[in-house]
């Protein structure tokens, strides 16, 4: 619906991007069916327009933002990101959006926000997943940030990718992109946001804890308990698949000092 | 030693031969010549159908018996042999694409994967059980090891939780096709324990 007309890359990286139709074709969001190949197959029966954003909580400006205004009324920027997914395979994908933080800002949060709590559409009749009794995950799906992470620059929302709008299975019309967090991190098709004092809940860590911290990052030293998370399958350009070692915070080691002091085999 | 392939087979019995080998002439085709035509990661898509595959042809070969009891399909033990070989022929496919293509031959990572992770090591197990039964499945065997041979054979259904958990374990989305697997799997074992207690002066001849 709405192109960006004004773009650059303001963040990049050496490795090679990742083909656009691997992007669209192979990704998981449950919302559309567990498969890897059902979000590309079913996220057509979703319309994301138009669309609405709640943001509430601990701040002193709450109101709804409206996507038409909250995109013209910023410079969008390009920012190519590794995106690495908590079952070891990994693309290069460029992201156009916002920075979080400068959006945040602006509703004024309060020094009593400790956290940022997400929450992803619910509308069953448009997404299939959310009908499944036999997911593994309970619906709305619903993520989180504490709020120097949420404020770090790194920190993206996304409203489109290689150029062009967000298609739907990718997370249509607004995403978050955490790039030094593994994938499920980055929620998809936000409605709501809210500034709050305690850790919110997380769908991954509710449908198993010992598998999916509140925290999250990438990192190679702990792994899943079902699997390595010291090597990587990354889905590259042309399509070919390499086997690589994945690296701290997905090497944004930028990121470290967020978790200084912190045992981050602990708060995995 | 392991396919003692007589040609002079009935017609039901090449029937069911191709039938089993059609999943990995279909995959392997498609890997190795248009692996595109099986998504963008052809490699995880082949391990995973190799896997799925060896449970089948499991859950099949495990289904000869009851069949023979309580249906007019009596004739389906006679290929049992058969279908437990390619049950161990797709273990064995499912084994090699993890070591040789997923791994990348890392000996770090597989010691590491058989020392912590109970789905690899479950998984070999189980491998290493069929791998004897496959070793003793020639008629010669079966002579040489007499009773011994039905005590051995009677590891199958270890190798049977053993599967069953194992794809319980790898399931990192939804657990429809893993309740599937347990439900016929639960059936499967409970027909024999029905016809173990309920008939036990047939015993001998019930237990297969």
């Amino acid at each position: 619906q709405k192109v960006e007309n004004t773009l650059f890359r303001s963040v990049s990286t050496e490795d090679g991007l990742t083909e656009k139709a691997d992007v669209t074709s192979y990704n998981n969001f449950y919302e559309f069916g567990t498969g890897k190949d059902d979000p590309a197959k079913y996220a057509d029966e979703f319309n994301p327009y138009p669309w609405q954003i709640e943001v509430g909580g601990l701040c002193d400006k709450p109101g709804t933002l409206d996507l038409e205004s909250l995109v013209s009324a910023r410079q969008t920027e390009e920012r190519i990101y590794r995106l690495r997914c908590v079952e070891a395979w990994s693309m290069v994908i460029p992201w156009v959006g916002i920075e979080l933080g400068t959006l945040l800002k602006q509703f004024e949060p309060r020094s009593s926000a400790k956290y940022v709590a997400f929450q992803t559409l619910f509308r069953p009749e448009e997404m299939r997943g959310q009908k499944s009794r036999f997911s593994f995950i309970d619906y709305p799906y619903v993520e989180g940030l504490r709020m120097d992470e949420a404020m770090h620059r790194l920190s993206f929302l996304a409203i489109g990718m290689y150029g062009e709008p967000l298609p739907n299975q990718n997370g249509a019309p607004i995403r978050l992109v955490v790039p030094w967090k593994y994938g499920f991190k980055s929620i998809k098709s936000i409605v709501k946001i809210e500034f709050v004092e305690e850790e919110p809940p997380t769908t991954w860590n509710l449908a198993s804890a010992r598998e999916y911290g509140f925290y999250s990052n990438v990192n190679p030293n702990v792994d899943h308990p079902r699997w390595s998370q010291a090597n990587e399958r990354r889905i590259g350009p042309n399509g070919n698949i390499e086997r690589i070692p994945t690296a701290m915070f997905n090497g944004y080691t930028e990121v470290a000092s967020l978790y200084e002091g912190m045992d981050l085999r602990k708060f995995f | 030693m392991a396919f003692p392939i007589k040609l002079n087979q009935g017609p039901v019995w090449w029937v069911l031969f191709l039938a089993a080998l059609a999943p990995a002439a279909y995959y392997w085709g498609l890997f190795l010549f248009d692996p595109r035509a099986l998504g963008v990661d052809s490699l995880e898509v082949i391990l995973q159908e190799m896997g799925r595959w060896t449970l089948w042809m499991l859950l099949i070969t495990l289904a000869c018996s009851p069949l023979k009891r309580r249906t007019p399909i009596n004739k389906a033990v006679r290929y049992r042999r058969m279908l437990g070989l390619f049950t161990f022929f797709y273990a064995s496919l499912h084994l090699s694409i993890y070591l040789i293509g997923w791994i990348e031959l890392d000996l770090a990572v597989f010691i590491e994967d058989l020392g912590k992770r109970p789905f690899i090591y479950l998984g070999m197990i189980a491998w290493t059980g069929l791998l004897a039964l496959a070793v003793t499945s020639p008629k010669a065997m079966v002579r040489q090891l007499k009773k011994n041979w039905k005590r051995l054979h009677r590891v199958v259904y270890g190798i049977l939780v053993l599967a069953v958990i194992h794809f319980w374990m790898q399931s990192r989305v939804s657990s429809l096709e893993a309740w599937l697997y347990t439900f016929i799997a639960i059936i499967l074992l409970g027909e024999r324990l029905l016809a173990k207690f309920a008939k036990p002066q047939r015993r001998t001849t019930a237990i297969a």
